[in-house]
């Protein structure tokens, strides 16, 4: 085998380690914080409105301006909730309807989940999942509607399942991969290494050596 | 085999992107189309009620729209109003939903472009989060059937009006 610059080997290991832990989309939170979530879906990153950059002429013309608060609204829903029957809503766990926003896509931002945005849309989204979770629905029912009408887009991490399945374990292969790596290599380091039996010296060489040491002062 | 690993673990990297790059982030296919259209029942700003299930048997353009939002829905408007007059009396029916909108700024918008359909708020987004609405305009193409045969994200042309909803009264 053709002797390969070490350094080059621990660059390839090391960009299997990272590049997987990059991926891993069980460990977002750990690696990447807040708005630069590259990590729940490597496809959705292209996909889906993650890269600007990316051509998106044909609608660049809407509006995606989130509208200014709107009183109106939520004075009706004040008065709403004000005149409404004694309504089984208030048995809505609040913090059930946050753990629904969360996996939940923000439609009208980016990267953002419907629980963190302080969009209109996002708070309308919460309304309807406050609501539907007072009717009686489950918290994967109401994930499901949210599926129903915008797709498996609306997740924040895909479901492992099919084509997905990829991006759940590409991720471990690499990290897998990186650390055989290291390890070849680190057995390799420390594998005591057969030295090259000492060549035959000159008698006469040897002889000056001794002569050049001892007229040493 | 060392050598080829490092461009070799690269090149997935780079067709993802490559791809990536050449699609358009914000064209995500509704998952509603051919299926039944969601049924609304709201009241228009002049009080009268709107409802899919009164308009059944004909053709509906379902437009969703904000004052807010500009300048798209301002170039859409004197196109749809204008459609609306010439499809009118051919079992065509336009209907607006303005969303996330203020009342007085939507009653203007409509004022001011003269909108002689019906159009109507949407308190609380439900008609537009059934209709999986992202941003405005967005419109959507309703047959006889009352099932969704096309979905338009941005301001709409006389001419995609036209043909799609031709297409939709020929089929009968």
């Amino acid at each position: 085998m053709r002797r390969v610059p070490v350094v080059r080997r621990f660059a390839v290991a090391l960009i299997f380690v990272c590049g997987g832990l990059e991926m891993a989309p069980a460990l977002p939170q750990l690696f990447v914080s807040g708005d630069l979530e590259m990590t729940p879906a490597l496809p959705q990153l292209f996909v889906s409105g993650d890269l600007e950059m990316a051509p998106a002429l044909p609608r660049l013309r809407i509006s995606r301006v989130v509208p200014p608060a709107l009183t109106r609204f939520r004075v009706d829903r004040a008065e709403a909730a004000e005149t409404a029957p004694a309504a089984p809503a208030g048995a809505v766990d609040e913090e059930t309807v946050h753990a629904v926003a969360l996996q939940l896509r923000c439609v009208v931002c980016q990267n953002l989940s419907v629980a963190d945005s302080p969009s209109e849309m996002a708070n309308q989204m919460r309304g309807i999942i406050r609501e539907r979770l007072a009717a009686g629905e489950t918290p994967e029912q109401v994930v499901e509607y949210f599926m129903d009408k915008y797709g498996e887009w609306i997740l924040l991490s895909p479901r492992g399942r099919g084509f997905n399945l990829l991006v759940w374990a590409a991720p471990v292969v690499a990290v897998l991969v990186g650390l055989a790596i290291v390890a070849i290599l680190l057995r390799r380091w420390t594998r005591p290494r057969p030295r090259p039996a000492a060549a035959a010296i000159d008698p006469a060489l040897r002889e000056r050596v001794r002569r050049e040491l001892e007229s040493r002062p | 085999m060392w050598k080829w690993l490092i461009p070799l673990s690269v090149l997935p990297v780079v067709v993802l992107l490559a791809y990536g790059f050449r699609t358009n982030p914000r064209e995500i296919p509704s998952p509603l189309i051919g299926r039944a259209a969601a049924p609304f029942a709201l009241r228009s700003f002049d009080g009268a009620p709107v409802s899919l299930e009164s308009l059944k048997g004909r053709v509906v353009v379902l437009n969703f729209w904000a004052s807010w939002c500009y300048p798209a829905c301002y170039e859409e408007a004197p196109v749809l109003e204008r459609s609306w007059r010439a499809f009118r009396d051919r079992d065509v029916a336009v209907v607006g939903v303005a969303i996330q909108d203020k009342e007085e700024s939507a009653r203007k918008f409509i004022r001011d472009f003269s909108f002689s359909f019906p159009n109507a708020p949407d308190p609380g987004g439900k008609v537009s989060i059934d209709y999986g609405v992202y941003g405005v305009p967005e419109t959507f193409f309703i047959d006889r059937a009352g099932r969704i045969r096309r979905k338009h994200a941005g301001a709409l042309t006389d001419e995609l009006f036209r043909t799609e909803v031709e297409k939709l009264l020929r089929e009968s």
